[in-house]
């Protein structure tokens, strides 16, 4: 608050900045067999996942949109760019990355961050891997940490063996349409035993207007592993709308433990359409954790299926929904084992005629036993223009369980504000406090840079709230 | 410096509480006001930093000349007023160490800027002399703190902000003896030239630790009379009927001919 | 408005059956009927009872004291098979100028009856009865031969002891529509009791209705408790609106049943308004029930609570639905609503869900829901005072229900915990 990144003006931060568009080849626009087979052909796939790919386009044909969360009605899928691919190998090194992707991530801050506290980056640019890089002794430690690409071709076996079995394409409409298209995201794949202890990162960009990112990430936990990955994005602001249909399957094998974070910031006209999912085998722990601010349109429900005896699921959502968005997220759990235990803790945040919609589904299967669950839904509206949902659905089929949910709606209090204004702060400021302080105990959960990256987020979208 | 209050007059929910309070607090000098429950102190103090739920019906708050009353709360804390809450609220989410620093940073103008090792040694200093536990800077905002805790974090609020006036709005309520003394210390510490105070009391036992130099007492909505310490003695002794029985006239008879 | 009532209780029939015609029956795809699916539901099975008698004199005294032997009532009445039986206290309720119509000419000719606000009370009712049909079940209850009464009390008049309706459906495959419409004029206060009970023997389809519109200032105590056999069908639809610094509290206990769908509405359209809806469910074998409740907050200054609590036993299912909606114009709403379920076997399935939709920032809105199984230690404890496991269970739920109960008053308890008493014997032996 009192020092800022020289290079990164209130103004552009806020606005989004945009490089000349450096695509060399784009599939025509719209969706066809002949464009799934162009992609696969571009990427040099092996006929098994050409297959898969056209199954999965053929299941996609027949689903139906979802029909409840948020409006999807202005989706034309027609009009999508479902591939690009930028020029430039695959990089290893920083110096070697165009001059202009690394200006986008100076700006972002990557460098320093690569510096101090990332084992690898892998950088999306019109998806396509840019720029990779991974540390060596983690290479040594047998990790895996590359573009799905590169593990089609490299790690055919645990490909087959692990993708699309925790979302399989008939899943759902945008789950088909992902396996289909799929380009970029991250494989990681954690060897018994081992733990990473530097988070593993990705960043993504959209910079081409009137393109989807369907960018898929697997990563599996071998027994007693531990590893935290980091998703996080920024993108330029554009007139027409973008598809974001992303699909990330974790399995988190027996004592493994995966920490998932992501802070979403697409620019306003994203559609952000995303299917999480993970397995937790016994006494294994998966945690999500979901920032969600900026996109038109939010459907986020990471969910967590409690497979084996002792598992431990945890979903921390935070929702900031502003002018003309709707952010419809939450969490899902179901309890398939005994012994099993979840949390999941929602925050949420409506702003100037925004909509912030909780919906998340506690699961128990018959005859499980000895489960316990709690829920707890936090939600702040600033303002009578705007609206804050809450849905939660608990289905409960045992009798041996502890389900407990709560959920809280409330705007900022006077008295807090007028407490923080008789200290001095006006009262934009003494409201981006109270907001931020509302958000902390979740935030304190992320990595530094990125508490640091929303607390600035929250700031920029409380200015000019007030008065 | 001075701040001077001119015929308040202030209503909540359409009730009128103050009905006129005229009182002047200069710099270097510590003031009391005491009275009984319902004679508006709280009102008092709420209104002066400019509380939303209190309207201002009538008179001026001049300070340093200025009148105050149309300026929002912040700008009258910038300008030198502090209140230390009977009640103060909880922020979660916002920890001690945080809310100071910005808490002191605003007290500079825009050229000066916080120096931030004095600030930290500064603000260790200050725990240490009101007995406040170092952990304490993690904590969030009030929350989860005793009666005792919340009190001593007002005042080392004070400390850390060094107001030109300071309104204690009943801060010795439910407090024990040694951490009503360590609140007088904290008061004691700002005492000088360019520090005033008005110590709001229903008790007069802090008044053993803060020695007034001029002692109010509001009946009603006003000021019925002033004095020095020898007023809090016969309040020790005689209790709030003299207060009524004397001044409840004046007051009605007041009233009586206002309406006309 | 004023002059002769346009829309009458037969205008409501006929558009009724308008809408039902042009409807399908609600399938799960509605948010509202996801768990409950009528799709195999033999609908056109259950046949109004041509036998019953479209008598409309009303034969005896009935007092109520055999169901309530500790209680005065202030008018009481009973129906069986859809005919009244019986009735007492119309006259000296007639005193204070409050009316109880009990039979189909009655009902029709209350449009001329009532005074002015009354009958525009009235009309205003049945007209937003008409616009709020939203499914095809409802218009299928207000098309259909209604029996029941109309409860009609004048401004100021406090009634001091309760109005008793009793309902006692019977027949086989059969399609029967109680209903009962309650209008309080400004300021008047009374305590309403309406039960429906059937018998194991019956086989029937009860699709009933009560709604009240409650006028500023005024006091509407309601409870309702359905004691239903377990081949009983039963649709329930309730509504309250809620005027200027009025207040309404309801109770209703849903006991039984093998399919059982519920919707309790208050409408808080007045500012200051106050509602309380308390609720108790009970599925076991396996039965069925989907209780929802509403709260509606249109006005400034509202308040409003919700406690259900629901026991799960057997192979049952109970889902509770719980929505709080506050509006823009809410400012200053006060919201709050709790819901707990017991699971005591296991093969039994609770479904909670509670929402929250909120318009505005002004707001003290939050709700919670739990469920669980009977609390071990407790169990643990009165077993360790000797109490045998099953005692030691029944005691614990009747604790668990009366904490409820009690917000209906003794009258309440009186009912509701005797019949949960004897289903939860029923199960140990």
């Amino acid at each position: 608050m009192s020092t800022q990144t020289p290079s990164i003006e209130i103004e552009d931060y806020k606005h989004g900045f945009s490089d000349p568009d450096r695509s060399v080849f784009k599939t025509r626009k719209g969706l066809d067999e002949d464009v799934v087979r162009a992609i696969s052909d571009l990427k040099g796939e092996p006929e098994w996942m050409k297959t898969f790919r056209l199954r999965a386009l053929k299941t996609f044909y027949k689903k139906s949109m979802p029909n409840w969360g948020a409006d999807l009605s202005n989706v034309n899928f027609d009009d999508i760019y479902y591939y690009a691919k930028p020029e430039g190998e695959q990089q290893r090194n920083w110096d070697d990355v165009p001059d202009d992707i690394k200006k986008t991530f100076d700006r972002i801050g990557v460098p320093e961050a690569e510096r101090k506290f990332l084992a690898g980056v892998g950088a999306q640019y019109d998806s396509e891997v840019v720029y990779h890089n991974i540390r060596a002794d983690l290479e040594q430690q047998g990790v895996i940490f590359c573009d799905p690409e590169t593990a089609v071709r490299e790690h055919p076996d645990l490909v087959r063996e692990y993708f699309g079995t925790v979302i399989p394409f008939g899943d759902n409409k945008l789950a088909a349409l992902n396996s289909a298209v799929w380009s970029g995201g991250s494989f990681v794949y954690v060897p018994k035993g081992v733990e990473v202890d530097i988070p593993l990162q990705a960043y993504f960009r959209i910079n081409l207007e009137s393109f989807g990112q369907f960018e898929r990430t697997l990563i599996i936990a071998d027994e007693g592993s531990f590893v935290h990955y980091i998703e996080g994005c920024t993108a330029p602001v554009y007139a027409t709308d973008s598809l974001h249909s992303a699909v990330v399957e974790i399995i988190a094998k027996p004592g493994a433990r995966v920490r998932y974070s992501t802070i979403q910031n697409w620019s306003g006209d994203i559609y952000n359409l995303v299917t999480k999912r993970a397995i937790a085998y016994e006494d294994a722990t998966v945690e999500w954790v979901d920032g969600n601010i900026g996109s038109k349109r939010t459907m986020k429900y990471p969910s967590i299926y409690l497979m084996g005896e002792g598992a431990h699921g945890e979903v921390l959502s935070i929702a900031f929904s502003g002018k003309g968005q709707e952010q419809d997220t939450g969490g899902k759990v179901v309890h398939l084992a005994d012994n099993t235990t979840s949390v999941i803790t929602s925050k949420s945040i409506s702003k100037g005629g925004g909509i912030a919609s909780y919906r998340g589904l506690v699961k128990v299967e018959k005859g499980v036993r000895n489960v316990k669950s709690r829920v707890v839904c936090d939600a702040l509206i600033l303002d009578d223009q705007s609206q804050s949902n809450t849905y939660p659905y608990m289905e409960i089929d045992s009798d041996d369980v502890s389900v407990e949910h709560e959920a809280r709606v409330s705007q900022i209090s006077e008295d807090q504000l007028f407490y923080l204004m008789s200290r001095g702060m006006s009262e934009e400021e003494a409201s981006a406090m109270i907001v931020n302080g509302f958000l902390d105990p979740l935030v304190k959960q992320l990595p530094m840079e990125y508490a640091v990256e929303l607390n600035r987020l929250i700031e920029l979208e409380m200015e000019g709230s007030v008065g | 410096m001075r701040l001077e209050i001119q015929d308040l007059r202030a209503s909540v929910d359409g009730t009128p509480i103050l009905d006129g309070v005229t009182l002047a607090i200069n710099t270097g000098e510590t003031h009391a006001l005491m009275g009984p429950n319902g004679s508006g102190k709280s009102t008092l103090a709420n209104v002066l930093l400019g509380h939303p739920d209190y309207v201002v019906t009538g008179g001026k708050v001049l300070l340093d000349g200025e009148n105050i009353l149309d300026e929002p709360t912040d700008v009258r804390a910038r300008r030198g007023l502090f209140l230390a809450f009977q009640y103060p609220v909880e922020v979660s989410g916002i920890t001690i160490g945080k809310f100071l620093k910005r808490a002191t940073e605003l007290k500079y103008t825009e050229n000066e800027r916080v120096n931030l090792s004095k600030y930290v040694a500064d603000l260790r200093k200050n725990m240490d002399f009101l007995q406040i536990d170092q952990e304490f800077i993690n904590r969030y905002l009030n929350e989860g703190f005793s009666g005792g805790e919340k009190k001593r974090m007002e005042i080392l609020q004070m400390l850390m902000i060094e107001p030109k006036f300071a309104i204690l709005d009943e801060t010795d309520s439910g407090l024990d003896i040694d951490a009503l003394k360590i609140v007088a210390k904290g008061v004691n510490e700002l005492q000088g030239d360019s520090f005033g105070s008005l110590i709001i009391t229903h008790y007069q036992r802090i008044l053993d630790y803060i020695r007034p130099q001029f002692v109010h007492i509001l009946y009603r909505g006003r000021i019925v009379t002033s004095g020095g310490s020898e007023l809090v003695e016969k309040l020790e002794l005689k209790g709030y009927d003299w207060i009524k029985e004397q001044y409840e006239m004046e007051v009605q008879h007041e009233h009586a001919n206002a309406v006309d | 408005m004023s002059g002769p009532i346009q829309t009458n209780v037969e205008t409501l029939r006929v558009r009724a059956g308008e809408l039902f015609d042009a409807m399908e029956w609600p399938t799960p795809s509605e948010e509202e009927w996801r768990r409950t699916d009528l799709g195999r539901f033999p609908f056109d099975d259950y046949q109004v009872d041509d036998e019953r008698s479209a008598s409309t004199t009303i034969l005896e005294d009935w007092s109520g004291r055999d169901l309530f032997p500790e209680s005065e009532f202030a008018a009481a009445a009973r129906f069986e098979a859809g005919v009244c039986v019986g009735a007492s206290g119309l006259d000296s309720l007639g005193e204070s100028g409050a009316i109880l119509a009990l039979s189909n000419e009655d009902v029709r000719d209350l449009g001329d009856e009532l005074p002015g606000p009354g009958a525009n009370a009235f009309e205003k009712m049945l007209e937003t009865t008409l616009g709020r049909i939203d499914n095809r079940v409802e218009a299928w209850h207000y098309r259909g031969e209604l029996h029941g009464a109309v409860l009609y009390v004048p401004a100021g008049v406090e009634i001091a002891t309760p109005v008793l309706l009793d309902f006692s459906e019977k027949g086989q495959m059969a399609l029967t529509a109680p209903h009962v419409f309650v209008i309080l004029e400004s300021g008047a206060s009374v305590q309403l009791i309406v039960s429906l009970t059937t018998s194991e023997s019956d086989r029937l389809l009860c699709n009933s209705g009560i709604h009240a519109s409650v006028a500023e200032g005024a006091r509407l105590e309601l409870l309702v408790i359905d004691d239903l056999g377990s081949e009983t069908t039963h649709f329930a639809h309730r509504r309250a609106t809620v005027d200027r610094d009025a207040r309404f509290t309801q109770f209703e206990a849903h006991l039984g049943g093998s399919l059982v769908k519920s919707r309790s509405e208050a409408e808080l359209a007045g500012a200051g308004s106050e509602a309380y809806l308390n609720g108790v469910f009970f599925g076991d074998n396996g039965a069925h029930l989907d209780i929802r409740s509403v709260q509606t907050h249109l006005a400034p200054h509202t308040t409003s609570r919700s406690l259900y609590k629901g026991v799960v036993a057997g192979s049952a299912r109970t889902i509770y639905q719980g929505l709080i909606e506050i509006d823009e114009e809410a400012t200053q709403a006060d919201a709050y609503l709790t819901n707990n379920n017991l699971v005591l076997d296991d093969g039994a399935r609770s479904d909670s869900i509670p929402s929250l939709k909120i318009r505005t920032n002004e707001v003290k809105c939050s709700h919670g829901s739990t469920t669980g199984r009977i609390d071990q230690a407790a169990l643990f404890y009165l077993m360790s005072r000797g109490f045998t496991r099953d005692a030691a269970q029944s005691t614990i739920i009747e604790g668990y229900f009366e904490d409820v109960a009690k917000r209906g008053g003794p009258l309440a308890i009186a009912s509701v915990m005797g019949a949960i008493t004897r289903r939860l014997a029923g199960r140990a032996a």
